[in-house]
């Protein structure tokens, strides 16, 4: 019989107040390890993304809504912006790279992006079967939309108006399935991509079928990339008297946003005040960007992360009066203790160790339960699965967390503990 | 070095509230000398038995135990005088009744700072004759099992005084002579003096008396 035994033999005989406790603390710690868990995967995913994008150049509009819309893939985009901007970026000495997107359609959930080879490239994604897209109408398909839809090489792939499900199916122009591509963990994975060339068509051949009835001969839109998120996903009400004033050149053409790298840091501060003031687009920086979401999402995480302090805190609470209690229907024990020739410090440390006991468990259990809510969450839940959440992955803050919940139940034992060393065992034992 | 004596004390007086509630002139007792401390209820017994087990210091007069001034050792002192040398039988036994009978045994020697002894503690067992119930809880013994653990816990570590806190102040003549055959006994075999502090007169057939303590106030008058 150890001490330790003997503070389990002790919380065994209280089997509420001990479950009490330890599902307080649990409950607290985690919530607050959920939080830490997700959050980490949500920073790394976002920093994935954005990794190696200086600059993304789109519409006017909302700067983090383009960054949203062009780098993550989440938000609707701003509007389009004219192919000869990129052409006149990668003329520009201070820009290594400018990759173009282009979008408009989908495949149930997932974005067909019509783009550039160098777009796979930049987020290190590789061709395992098959090979990269060639000519329009050719899709490589991201690891989870082969995942998910079972489409292999050479299946037909029909993509649907508008950036959510349930848009018009393109149906007289099916995508080849060429390649499939490794899973990178980033955006990638939930893509379908295409050359820009093939949004291009699909929307020319779109806009012939919708114009005939009215305007047979309108035959100058082509090279358009639907400005759907700008008009709220389905509109078809396009701006004909403007697109009519221009030819079919290819200076019409347009894409939806364009990702750049710089060549040198001096570009940073030049090259957006430049496009901001200068042109008709915007220029919006991912990390800047996202340094903002994260903002915005902090409060809520920050909120949810009180919720969890404060119940920690009830946890420390709900032990300290148990403790107390205990320690009044256990005076004698102690005092025996004392009599059987214990000191006073063993004493005092009897009643930290019970309390050390509730908060390693119930810190233990939450975290196993974080551990366990993140390996559900991934079990149903393909965007968690992005977030790279995997149950058996431990962040530095859940040591931390540890830490906390076993400070809050020595706070919580520190009066008990008091009160036990400074008992006059003599004057108890007389009493009884 | 000659044979120190098991207990020496002199003028000891102890207060509580501001009133004496003990007062011993003298007291010495070479080791085997088992006996009584005889007196009636407010005369100090149990304030005596505390101060002779190191659990309070008087406030006056000086004692000893195994030739260790008790004052002078220290609160640590006194703890470890008590671990090694004494073995207290409460009146109301005070038995944890959270662990087992055996690891209420086990307890006192891991307390003691002692390491453990499963032989002897089944050996203990075996003679208080509760060696099929040491997974007991106290809660499922009788009150005549539950005084034997008592006993048994009080001589796991072999201590030279055995304390009894009125042993038999409850019981009816058969049963009080049971309990100090028991305590009688236990101490012999382990090699312990028994000190009992009682009011109960029956004793005196079976036990000297040693001291006989008087109400201070009482005495003053």
């Amino acid at each position: 019989m150890n001490m330790l035994g003997l503070s389990l033999a002790y919380l065994r005989r209280r089997p509420l107040t001990t479950g009490l406790n330890l599902l307080l603390l649990a409950l607290g710690v985690a919530l607050i390890a959920f939080l830490l868990l997700l959050e980490r995967g949500l920073e790394n995913q976002l920093s994935r993304d954005v990794a190696g994008i200086d600059m993304v150049v789109g519409a006017k509009g909302s700067p983090l809504q383009l960054v949203l819309s062009a780098v993550m893939q989440v938000d609707v985009p701003t509007g389009n912006v004219p192919l000869a901007a990129l052409e006149e970026l990668r003329r520009n000495k201070m820009v290594r790279q400018a990759i173009p997107v282009a979008m408009g359609d989908s495949f149930g959930t997932y974005r067909i992006l019509g783009t550039e080879p160098a777009y796979i490239t930049h987020y290190g994604g590789q061709v395992v079967t098959g090979r990269m897209f060639e000519g329009p109408m050719e899709a490589v398909l991201g690891a989870e939309v082969a995942a998910t839809s079972g489409l292999g090489l050479d299946s037909a792939l029909v993509g649907s108006h508008g950036l959510t499900a349930g848009g018009d199916a393109h149906a007289d122009m099916p995508y080849r399935v060429v390649g499939i591509l490794a899973r990178t963990g980033t955006v990638l994975d939930r893509l379908v991509l295409t050359p820009v060339a093939s949004v291009w068509a699909v929307h020319d051949h779109h806009h012939h079928h919708e114009d005939k009835a009215e305007q047979p001969a309108d035959d100058h839109d082509h090279g358009k990339v639907h400005d759907h998120g700008a008009e709220g996903g389905h509109d078809h009400d396009h701006d004909h008297d403007h697109e009519a004033a221009r030819d079919a050149a290819d200076d019409d053409r347009e894409v939806t946003a364009i990702l750049v790298r710089y060549a040198t840091p001096l570009a940073a501060a030049r090259l957006p005040r430049e496009i901001n003031g200068q042109t008709g687009m915007q220029a919006a920086s991912p990390a800047a960007e996202m340094l903002r979401l994260r903002a915005l999402m902090g409060i809520g995480l920050d909120a949810m992360r009180l919720l969890g302090l404060v119940l920690v805190l009830a946890a420390g609470l709900s032990t300290f009066v148990a403790l107390a209690n205990a320690l009044q229907e256990r005076q004698y024990d102690l005092a025996v203790m004392r009599a059987l020739g214990a000191g006073r410090g063993r004493i005092m440390g009897q009643i930290l160790t019970e309390a050390l006991l509730v908060a390693l468990g119930g810190a233990v259990l939450g975290i196993a339960l974080a551990h366990v809510g993140v390996a559900a969450l991934s079990g149903f839940s393909a965007r968690a699965r992005d977030l790279g959440l995997s149950a058996g992955q431990f962040v530095v803050g859940e040591a931390w967390l540890l830490g906390l919940s076993l400070l809050v139940a020595l706070l919580a034992a520190a009066v008990p503990a008091i009160r036990a060393y400074r008992t006059d065992v003599s004057r108890l034992l007389a009493k009884g | 070095m000659p044979a120190a004596n098991l207990i020496d004390l002199d003028d000891v007086v102890h207060h509580a509230g501001g009133k004496p509630i003990l007062s011993v002139e003298r007291l010495s007792l070479p080791p085997g000398r088992h006996g009584l401390l005889l007196g009636p209820s407010g005369s100090g017994k149990t304030t005596l038995l505390h101060a002779l087990a190191g659990l309070l210091v008087p406030d006056q007069g000086r004692l000893s135990l195994l030739g260790h001034d008790l004052r002078a050792i220290g609160d640590a002192g006194r703890d470890r005088l008590r671990a090694d040398h004494v073995g207290i039988v409460f009146q109301q036994l005070h038995l944890i009744h959270a662990v087992s009978i055996a690891d209420n045994l086990r307890l006192a020697r891991r307390l003691a700072g002692k390491a453990p002894d499963e032989k002897g503690l089944k050996e203990l067992l075996i003679r208080v004759g509760l060696a099929d119930r040491m997974n007991a809880v106290p809660a499922d013994l009788s009150q005549g099992e539950r005084q034997r653990v008592a006993v048994a816990r009080a001589l796991v570590n072999q201590p030279a005084l055995l304390l009894a806190d009125e042993p038999t102040s409850a019981l009816d003549d058969a049963n009080c002579d049971g309990v100090i055959d028991l305590l009688l006994d236990q101490a012999q075999l382990s090699g312990a003096t028994l000190l009992v502090a009682t009011h109960d007169r029956r004793l005196m057939s079976r036990l000297p008396v040693l001291l006989e303590l008087a109400k201070p106030m009482e005495r003053a008058a």
